[in-house]
């Protein structure tokens, strides 16, 4: 049994560091990034060329897979799911991937249906039209 | 998935750089020296947002060079076994096709494509269902799921299926122009 | 064993309600079976009994289930017959579940192991978490500690001589085997249920020139920029998709139809299986004695008669190791409280205590054994017998104590009769009986304790002809002890056989008290060199080892017949 033999998201097996870190959705790094990309743009005339490809590949794809792209959005969906004792990974894929029906949700984050975890398909239900009232009103 | 974290790297810098604008220096070098890489444990460095703290330096033994142990905030992406994201397929072939998410790649082989999607040759590569109606080509945006990931010290790759419910095109461009 | 002691023994052992198992009865407070801990909360030291029994169990199926090929060699060391040594640690975590802390170098001695050998399985499983160790640099106090400890646990003695040296000692991680167990079955059940559905799984390429194996973690090297296709890094030959183990035999030319006709069949037989309801015995009588099952040919047509848990059934057919048990008994113990020995340290001050509150610690007491061979005893926690209950839920701590009719007997057990002391003749002479019918040789004791060791087996063999022998001279013995009140008799054992059974009684003499209550109901003490020098065979143990080994095999049949 390997560490790496281990790692499996859908258990929400993915390290502790990991579990506890805040992490991020797609939006929320889109907007992190996106003002770092301004202020080098405000000090260097090329400002592509000071940044990393890793940097540049993570904002084309943040940006292309950006659910929500307001900053106040942004805080209202992060707000909407915090509210129902999700992880912080919970949080983020539920928030990057938008799923329609409490079944897409379940198969996105199989971890809401784990043992002794109170997430009903209607709290579910509930949680993912709050979601998309955010994004219709954005 | 992106992380917001905290990391720590020791820092040398050359005596030429202290003075007024030591910090500067240091923070620029740690960008410089951090931003882009990948490790296996913390996947890739995407930007360093922040710096916590700058410890004392201490003089390394017959060098000039200081080490200074920086703790900075950073956003890093992190890929793993059992995570469902979306990725943009970047070519496709006969043995399956590679798709990109931010700065990971990941291949989808053949076997993990429904059963009923042939591969279809020529120009544009594709997978295609029988009745036309869903097609895998360059460009289009799949959901997938990481099944497998080869992490080394400097370069993470994975594996994907898309043979699952609810995982596939989501959308293709192709189709929406 | 005297009536007070019976007495006392009977106390101890009702309150938790359990009816034991075990040949070797509980000794009083700590006894081997059941382990009281000490827990602290604000209302003081509460008495919490813990059953062994069901871990135990756990802990032999486990061994069984996943551990049975494990094997000390590396994949490219040649393998001889000699040389394999799978089974050895199904072999130390029987050894382990035995015991409570035991010190490594005793342990490798019991087992006839190289020291190093046994290190090497013992930090296997330390790695999976199975087994708790401790490591330190012995003073004369420390060995005492735990010289004391096993005295009280066992009412043995141990060897006050011992060197200023790092120990090692280890000890079954009960707390963490549940949950170990559980993540086992679950990985496997996946990887089968993926394996069967093709999903989730790392697409495996192979080279046709060279038979260099990629898999689909390789892709980004192996693509290449004139064709489609997944070249081979050494030889540059054109990669083909290698099917997978289950389902193979026909689609080795990585034909898509084919591979599709089968999965599509695949997918087919699975739902046979979840609907049809047929029972197990049918699976038994279109088996018959066929061996392997390959391809899904012959699996597709029982399919047609069985609906069992496919998942087993897949892993049954592949692997040939029945689960079942392990799952039945993962259940028992769930709800079960679980035996924690604690570290090192604590297991040794809470074993003091017990031994001053018992007043049992008396190194002079004649009863006990003496140190020989710089061995240190161990508490004894029973025979190796796997038992596999079917059908009902809840005959998890039930016994089948005085069961004798499944034990079969060795011969060299009726040897171990003859060393009995006077005493013990004496408390036991109402019980006793010879039966030699029952001991008959045991064709498989080789496999458990001597891991295949073939100078072990050749003595095996030597030692049958020779109980065979004796066992005539046995019978006339006994029948003259239960004449003789008081029977000072002694069979001098020839000196050959005495230097060849010496080898073999390294590390056993604490055993001797725990086995001569199975004696009581089993084996007729015969007297022999009546010196005060017990001598406990090794071989007990294998015996008892193979023969669980055997109920365990029978039982599993019987678990296909009727689960």
């Amino acid at each position: 049994m390997s560490g790496e033999e281990e790692e499996n998201a859908a258990e929400l097996k993915i390290g502790d560091e990991f579990l506890k870190a805040k992490c991020l959705m797609n939006c929320e790094v889109s907007l992190i990034l996106e003002h770092k990309y301004e202020q080098l743009q405000q000090v260097s005339e090329d400002p592509m060329n000071q940044v990393s490809q890793v940097f540049e590949k993570s904002l084309q794809y943040v940006k292309r897979f950006s659910r929500y792209k307001n900053p106040d959005a942004v805080r209202q969906v992060r707000e909407i799911l915090s509210r129902h004792q999700l992880t912080e990974f919970e949080l983020c894929v539920l928030g990057n991937l938008c799923p329609e029906t409490a079944e897409e949700a379940v198969a996105m984050v199989p971890s809401l249906k784990t043992k002794g975890r109170a997430h009903s398909d209607e709290a579910i239900e509930k949680m993912l039209n709050d979601l998309s009232l955010v994004k219709r009103f954005e | 998935m992106f992380f917001h974290i905290v990391l720590e790297r020791n820092m040398q810098l050359h005596p030429r750089f202290f003075g007024r604008n030591l910090r500067e220096n240091l923070v620029s070098k740690l960008m410089k020296d951090v931003e882009g890489t990948c490790s296996g444990r913390h996947g890739f460095v995407v930007a360093i947002t922040g710096i916590e703290s700058v410890g004392k330096g201490l003089i390394r033994d017959g060098t000039a060079f200081v080490t200074f142990p920086v703790k900075y905030q950073c956003v890093v992406f992190r890929p793993f076994k059992g995570e469902i994201l979306e990725a943009v397929v970047t070519l496709v072939n006969k043995m399956g096709f590679f798709a990109e998410a931010g700065p990971v790649q990941i291949f989808v082989s053949k076997h993990l494509i429904p059963d009923d999607m042939e591969f279809q040759a020529g120009d544009m590569p594709n997978y295609t269902t029988s009745d036309g109606s869903v097609k895998i080509q360059k460009e289009c945006e799949v959901r997938l799921k990481i099944i497998g990931t080869r992490v080394d010290a400097t370069e993470i790759f994975c594996v994907g299926t898309i043979k699952d419910d609810f995982l596939g095109v989501i959308n293709d461009p192709a189709a929406a122009a | 064993m005297n009536e007070i002691t019976k007495k006392k023994r009977e106390r101890v052992t009702t309150p938790c309600l359990v009816v034991r198992r075990s040949r070797s009865p509980p000794r009083s407070l700590s006894s081997p079976r059941v382990w009281f801990v000490n827990s602290m909360d604000n209302k003081g030291p509460v008495l919490k009994t813990v059953v062994l029994e069901p871990f135990i169990k756990l802990v032999r199926l486990l061994a069984r289930a996943f551990y049975d090929d494990y094997t000390t060699k590396s994949d490219n060391q040649q393998k001889t017959a000699r040389s394999d040594n799978r089974g050895i640690a199904v072999v130390v975590l029987d050894e382990l579940t035995r015991k409570q802390w035991v010190r490594e170098e005793d342990l490798a001695k019991e087992l006839k192991l190289h020291a190093k050998q046994l290190r090497k399985i013992i930090r296997h499983f330390e790695e999976q978490n199975l087994i708790m160790r401790d490591h330190r640099k012995e003073t004369a106090k420390g060995a005492k500690m735990y010289s004391v400890a096993v005295a009280a646990t066992t009412g043995g003695r141990a060897e006050d001589k011992v060197k200023f040296h790092t120990h090692s000692y280890c000890c079954l991680n009960y707390p963490q085997i549940y949950d170990i167990v559980r993540y086992k079955l679950h990985r496997m059940k996946k990887k089968l249920k993926d394996e069967l559905e093709d999903k989730n799984t790392v697409q495996e390429y192979g080279c046709p020139n060279c038979q260099r194996k990629y898999n689909a973690l390789d892709a980004l090297r192996l693509i290449s920029m004139e064709d489609d296709a997944f070249h081979c890094e050494n030889c540059n030959g054109e990669l083909v998709v290698e099917c997978n183990k289950l389902t193979s035999e026909e689609v080795a030319d990585g034909d898509d139809n084919a591979r599709r006709r089968r999965r599509e069949k695949l997918r087919d037989m699975l739902q046979k299986m979840e609907k049809l309801q047929i029972r197990v015995a049918e699976l038994r009588c279109v088996l018959g004695g066929c061996d392997v099952v390959h391809g899904y040919f012959v699996v597709d047509a029982i399919l047609r008669l069985l609906s069992v848990d496919y998942v087993l059934f897949f892993f049954w057919l592949t692997k040939k190791v029945q689960i079942k048990p392990l799952m039945d008994q993962i259940n028992r113990v769930k709800d079960l409280p679980v035996p924690d020995f604690g570290s090192l340290i604590a297991w040794e001050a809470r074993a003091a205590i017990a031994a001053r509150e018992n007043g049992e610690l008396n190194p002079n007491d004649p009863l006990r054994s003496q140190g020989g061979y710089g061995s240190t005893p161990m508490p004894f926690l029973g025979e190796t017998k796997v038992e596999v209950n079917l059908g009902e839920g809840k005959e998890d701590v039930t016994s089948n104590g005085g069961d004798s009719s499944l034990k079969v007997l060795p011969p060299w057990m009726i040897k171990q009769g003859m060393n009995l002391t006077e005493e013990q003749r004496g408390e036991m002479r109402h019980e006793a009986k010879v039966d030699v019918g029952s001991s008959k040789l045991s064709d498989d004791k080789k496999s458990a304790m001597e891991s295949g060791d073939a100078k072990d087996l050749l003595k095996d063999e030597y030692f049958k002809a020779y109980y065979a022998a004796l066992i005539q001279q046995q019978q006339e013995l006994a029948q003259k002890q239960r004449q003789e009140e008081s029977g000072g008799e002694v069979v001098a054992p020839d000196s050959e056989m005495a230097s060849t059974s010496s080898d073999r009684q390294v590390g056993m003499k604490s055993k001797r008290e725990e086995e001569e209550d199975e004696w009581e109901e089993e084996v007729a003490p015969v007297p022999v060199a009546g010196n005060g020098n017990y001598k406990v065979d090794l071989n007990v143990e294998a015996a008892e080892a193979s023969s669980g080994g055997e109920e365990e095999e029978e039982e599993e049949d019987i678990d296909w017949e009727e689960g």
